[in-house]
């Protein structure tokens, strides 16, 4: 339905309805800033690649043929948004763990308090930055925007097959550098 | 672990099969034990990464984004002309007040209607003699600048073709002195040809002459 509501929005949005954009920004703005968030770590960099994809999406509106491709065509552009800020920035991952407080997570498990949460989260965001940059954009269309493999195939262009074996080695990498970092990955399924 | 196997894991871990291909999976995983901890790791991992960033507020910059589109903030400009009518209503009241203590005068000219304060303005009307003699100077005016213009553009334009007129005669004179001069190279030529030609002719003959005198 979101889809169909997407490329009602864009078909008004080319024939000169600009209010429809609020209602495309008001709707897009949280899950690119969410996808930005998790490739990044950090909240300003989120913020300036949901901003510019709002701005590359209002520019090229009128290049979009076929509206109906419209989330595809949003997460592409976000995607390749933070594609272009990794190699400007120049970024390498490996920071080392030293860096993350996880002293009372490791062992204890009792995630319960939001200190915790917040140390594990910043475990995640580092073992995230040490993936690929071709496995982690898979893992964070799939794991943290709930895409489908078929849409990621899309975003990405490649093919399904090969969207999921990234996936798969995405998640084996994350499992290998959460052991290596003694973080226990089984505790959470207890309340699963 | 082959590529197909990597592939159905993640079908099954993202629930993207269809209820045969669960069945038939869920069958190969009872009989593959490495399968089933690859699953079970899988899993784990996925959970962990789950409770990651759920509770990301996004903070929408509403202001910021509106900038570079122009009418998009529409709650924005309700408000600027909100408080554009507001002064106007403002404007209005302090001249109706200004107006009640400073005896405003509205009314009627010839012109249209007045709004002032204290006295009216005072309308002084123009006599038909000065008007009629006000047209009279006009018209000699205007047409004092139109014989002037008139003029101007006669004179322009005798001697643009003057000059195309001298220009076409420069040219065509030109033209035929290099046609003479062309025309008596020519003959010049020419003649000088034939005297060529009598004279091998001659000598040509005087030749035939001797050889036929020796026999």
């Amino acid at each position: 339905m979101k889809n169909q509501d997407d490329s009602y929005l864009m078909k008004y949005l080319q024939n000169g309805h600009e209010t429809s954009f609020r209602v495309i920004a008001d709707q897009w703005y949280p899950a690119i800033y969410r996808f930005a968030y998790h490739y990044f770590g950090n909240r300003a960099d989120a913020a300036e690649i949901a901003q510019k994809t709002m701005i590359k999406v209002h520019q090229n509106l009128q290049t979009l043929e076929n509206q109906d491709s419209f989330k595809s065509w949003i997460y592409r552009i976000a995607n390749n948004l933070c594609l272009d800020e990794l190699k400007r920035a120049g970024r390498r991952k490996s920071t080392p763990l030293e860096s993350v407080s996880l002293k009372n997570l490791l062992d204890e498990r009792t995630p319960s308090t939001e200190l915790e949460t917040k140390e594990l989260n910043g475990a995640i965001e580092k073992a995230l930055a040490e993936l690929p940059d071709d496995l982690r954009e898979v893992v964070v269309l799939k794991q943290f925007e709930n895409l489908t493999f078929r849409e990621i195939a899309e975003i990405l262009k490649i093919p399904e097959s090969t969207a999921k074996t990234r996936m798969y080695n995405g998640l084996n990498e994350l499992g290998s550098i959460l052991k290596r970092w003694n973080i226990n990955t089984n505790y959470l399924n207890r309340d699963g | 672990m082959d590529r197909k196997s990597k592939q159905q894991l993640m079908d099954y871990l993202f629930d993207e099969m269809n209820s045969d291909e669960r069945e038939a999976f869920e069958s190969k995983l009872r009989s593959n034990r490495e399968l089933r901890e690859r699953l079970e790791e899988l899993k784990a991992t996925h959970s962990v990464l789950s409770a990651y960033g759920k509770d990301l507020e996004v903070n929408m910059p509403a202001a910021d984004l509106a900038k570079p589109f122009a009418g998009y903030n529409s709650e924005e400009k309700v408000h600027k002309l909100k408080y554009v009518w507001m002064a106007a209503a403002a404007v209005l009241i302090i001249t109706i007040f200004t107006g009640l203590f400073h005896s405003v005068q509205f009314g009627k000219t010839e012109q249209g209607y007045y709004l002032a304060f204290g006295q009216p303005p005072v309308t002084k009307g123009i006599a038909e003699e000065e008007v009629n003699e006000m047209l009279t100077q006009i018209q000699a005016e205007n047409a004092l600048m139109l014989n002037s213009m008139m003029e101007q553009i006669r004179q322009e334009q005798t001697t643009q073709f003057n000059e195309s007129l001298t220009a076409l005669a420069d040219y065509y004179e030109e033209r035929r002195n290099r046609d003479l001069m062309l025309f008596t190279e020519g003959l010049l030529q020419l003649e000088e040809n034939t005297a060529n030609q009598i004279d091998q002719t001659n000598r040509a003959l005087n030749g035939i002459i001797y050889a036929l005198s020796n026999e």
